[in-house]
Formats: structure tokens, sequence, C-alpha cells
């Protein structure tokens, strides 16, 4: 029956594409911009999270990050590109509070605690690799931990990683590739 | 003479009375609607600032409104009437002469 | 920098210091060229990757870690699709119409005092709730084209709609013209010479992009 796409919709923008959501919320209609938030706020905040650790921030840098958004919806030339679009906005965020935090403790190693990095060395035999995983990213080093963020949840260029963290190519990747070796190691281990 | 500016929270008042008016949005210039807005969201209060905006122009006063409508009527209509209830308004108290009464509708929804 | 072990023999590969180890055990690549041939979902095809026994080993781990990735975004998605609705209106709570406002319309009246506008972003507003009002489309970018701040000079409207599968598109486009000229003229006093309605065909199912998310 043709009815059968319209019986999934209950209301009908949540179902609409992104590129019809950004173009009504560049608009500004209010209720599509609503959607996008439902759509894209966890995984910002999961991403922001990731960034900074768990802490009060997270919930203002993605505010800021929605309401940036929404004033500067219009500069968007490609709707469908919002998803990346707001990750974008949802970084650069992240890295000025990660900045901003730095300048004012001074301490190069500074890293905000993550709660699944409770004990780093008492590990639990049964522990799931997930569990694995988002402990040994909580002990990654700070700069290690953001590259392979923006890479493997940003879905950044090893480029656009350079630019945004205002580092070298080669560093990017040097940072990169230890992350990665220290999570298959120890993934490894683990199995 | 005696200039005082007419009360905003009237004006507030006599707008939101208005038929067709739904809803009513800060007129005042950006800056200070966004001091506004930061300073209550800092005090966790409902919004304080005034939404419709006084300002004195000249030897005169200039208010301005800015109103959302809902589906019953044009929106030629609805300001047209919020701009006469502002006027009558000003005509009746002690208040300097009205340069300008602008009024804009910055909404108009159709649905429920 | 963060003290660490050197690696266990067993995953020399993945020496976190010495680049040249890890060539000589991953038949002369690396992890990150490793990493990145995966990225591209192994295509184009490497012999020299793919007949490598040491590499398979290597990507293997990848692609565990990948899915591990995957799993720890998903959770992490779970708890965050399980929390309280508020921080969503916290965050439109401090968004205001003044960003989308665009150009102010004047609207007619006797007084010589009287200013009175609609703006652009209000009458999008009806153009989309009047297409909202219809089933099986999306209207997408309401534009006005033409001198609006001068009464009485007509203007162009350019609409781009989504029509579900299936749907009579002529039909349906006049439809959504006929009704965003009611409601131009009951609401506005435009003088709208004509509305080009684009229509695009709606190909992927609506639920893509949620999925794509999850990825």
């Amino acid at each position: 029956m043709s009815g059968t796409v319209r019986d999934q919709v209950a209301s009908p923008l949540d179902a609409a594409a992104d590129q019809v959501l950004a173009e009504r919320a560049a608009d500004g209609d209010l209720r599509a911009f609503e959607v996008l938030v439902r759509r894209y706020g966890p995984l910002m905040r999961v991403y922001a999270t990731r960034v900074l650790g768990f802490n009060d921030e997270t919930d203002d840098v993605v505010q800021e990050s929605f309401i940036t958004a929404w004033q500067q919806l219009g500069t968007l030339d490609d709707g469908r590109a919002v998803k990346s679009w707001l990750m974008r906005i949802v970084s650069r965020k992240s890295i000025d509070r990660l900045r901003a935090r730095r300048a004012h403790v001074n301490i190069e190693d500074t890293d905000a605690p993550a709660p699944e990095s409770t004990a780093p060395h008492v590990v639990a035999e049964v522990e799931s690799q997930t569990e694995a995983l988002a402990r040994v990213l909580a002990d990654l080093p700070e700069d290690q931990r953001r590259c392979w963020t923006l890479r493997e949840l940003a879905e950044y260029s090893y480029h656009d990683i350079a630019f945004e963290l205002h580092l070298p190519l080669s560093t990017v990747r040097g940072l990169l590739a230890r992350a990665r070796k220290t999570l298959l190691r120890e993934m490894e281990d683990w199995r | 003479m005696t200039s005082v500016l007419p009360s905003t929270d009237q004006l507030d008042a006599l707008v939101r009375q208005v038929p067709g008016v739904e809803s009513l949005y800060p007129a005042g210039p950006l800056v200070t609607a966004m001091l506004t807005a930061a300073l209550d969201a800092v005090a966790h209060r409902a919004p304080a600032a005034p939404l419709v905006y006084v300002g004195e122009q000249g030897d005169g006063v200039r208010v301005t409104a800015k109103i959302g409508i809902g589906a019953a009527e044009s929106s030629g209509h609805v300001s047209g009437r919020v701009h006469d209830a502002i006027a009558a308004h000003l005509e009746q108290g002690d208040y300097p002469p009205v340069v300008q009464i602008v009024v804009i509708v910055a909404s108009v929804r159709l649905s429920v | 920098m963060t003290e660490l072990t050197p690696a266990d023999e067993r995953f020399v590969a993945f020496d976190l210091d010495d680049t040249v180890r890890e060539q000589a055990e991953l038949d002369g690549h690396t992890v990150e060229q490793l990493s990145d041939y995966l990225d591209r979902g192994r295509v184009p095809a490497d012999p020299r990757i793919d007949d490598s026994p040491e590499c398979e080993i290597a990507l293997r781990g990848l692609e565990r870690l990948r899915r591990a990735r995957q799993a720890l975004l998903a959770r992490d998605l779970e708890r965050e699709s399980l929390r309280a609705d508020d921080w969503v209106a916290s965050i439109l709570d401090n968004i205001t119409l003044e960003a989308h406002a665009g150009r102010d319309i004047p609207l007619t009246h006797p007084s010589p005092t009287a200013r009175l506008v609609v703006t652009e972003g209000a009458l999008r507003g009806i153009l989309r709730e009047t297409g909202d009002s219809m089933q099986n489309m999306f209207v997408g970018r309401c534009v006005l084209v033409g001198d609006v701040s001068v009464p009485g000079t007509p203007i162009l409207i350019r609409v781009d709609v989504t029509v579900f599968p299936g749907e009579n598109i002529p039909l349906l486009a006049e439809r959504l013209r006929q009704a965003m000229y009611a409601a131009l003229s009951r609401y506005t006093e435009l003088v709208v010479a004509a509305i080009d309605i684009t229509v695009s065909d709606l190909h992927a199912l609506p639920d893509v992009s949620v999925r794509e998310m999850e990825r």
C-alpha cells in the first residue's frame, strides 16, 4: 500500500531528511531545528564528553554549539552536510574549552578524569571489549585521545585535525599512530 | 513640561490584550535583549526585559512592539489594532508626542 | 610523556616508538597505513596487504577495535537517549527568531506615525505551515524574490518541496500553490506574481540519516 511511509511517520518532520531540516531551520523554522537538536544532540554530547571528560562543561558546550548553529545555518551551503557541520562546531567549542582550561590550570598533563578510569590497573576479567575500550581511552594521554576522537567519532581528516588543533600534520599522524597502537595492544590483552 | 516616558510594563500588558496577539517578543536593541536574557539566565528567573520598547527620538517618543499572531486574522489587521491601542494609551497620559509607533509581526502561527 | 612499557614481543608491530620494527613486522607497512586501508573499505585491493599473514592479524585487531568503538558509541548514545528531555528545551529557550527574521515587509495603515511590518521570516513560516498541513510532502527552503520593501511591487516566490514516492507530483504542486496563494492573500498584502515550486522525489527512506549516525 502506498500509505506505508506515511504510517511510520508519527510527526512528519521527525522523518524529514537532514537537508530539508537544515534548509527549514535556516529559514527560521524552530520545529525543524528542534528535530536536528534531537537527532544529533546525543552524538554531540557523547563526543564532547569524550573530549572534555565527564563534567558540567559538556552541557554548556553542546548548548553553545546549537546556538551558534542556529545563528549560522544560513552559511551552510549544503544541508545534507549538517551532521558533519554540527560535529565541527562542537569540536571547535570543545577544543576552545580545553585551551581555556589549560591556560587556567597551567599544567600540561591535566586531564579531566572519566568515570570509567577508576583504578587503571585493576581490570575485571570479564570486562567487555566495550568497557575495556572506554577505560583505555580514558587513560590515553589527552592529546592522543583528542586526535583519536576527532578522527574516529567526528570523522575528521588528518589535515582537518591538524588545522583544528594547531599542530603539524606529522605530529597528528604520530599521535594517532600511538593512540591506535596503544588501543590495539590493550585490546589484545583483554581478548 | 513633564516628559515622563510611558511605562513599558503597562504597554506590555496592553499589547498582550489586543485580540489576535498570541505572543510578545523583546523589541529593544539586540544587545540590550541579549544582556538581559543573559542576566536572567544567570539569576534563573523568568525573562525580565521589557518587551515593548520605548525610546526617545527628538522631542518625542518612539514605541516598538514585536508580536506573534494566530490564524484568525491578517497581520495587517492585528498589527493595526496594536498600533491603535498603543496610540490611544499614549494620548490619554501626559507623555511626549508620538514620533512613531512600530509594530513588527515576527511570527504567524497557522496551526495550533 | 607518559611512561609506557615496551610492547610484548607478540605485539611488536604495535611498538610505540620504533617504526622500523613496526614495518619489519608488518611486511613493510605501518599501522597507520593499515588503518587507512580499512577506512577505505580495503579498496582498491592491495595484494601486498591482503596476502600478508602479519597484516591480516593486524587488520583483524583493527577491525575488532572498530567494532568496540561502534559498540561504545552505541552504548553512549543509548545512555544519552535515556536522559530527560529538558536539555532540548534549554537550547530552544536560548535561541531567538531574530537571527532569521529577514527583511521587513511593510503593511499599510492610515496614521502617519504608524510603521507596521511583517517580517520575511514570518512569511516563510506561513508558507511552511501551509505545506505542513498537506500530506506526503515536506516544504524545504522558501525564498521571496523581489523588492518586498515597496508595497505593491509584484514578487516571486520560490519553494523547494520533497514529495513522497508514488504521489501525483503536478497535482500536488498545484494544490500547494493554490493553498499558498490563499494563505498569502489572507495574511499579507503582498502582490505575488508567481509561486515557483521545485519538486524533488524522496529517494531514501526517512530514517536513513538517523541510522547513519550510529555507524
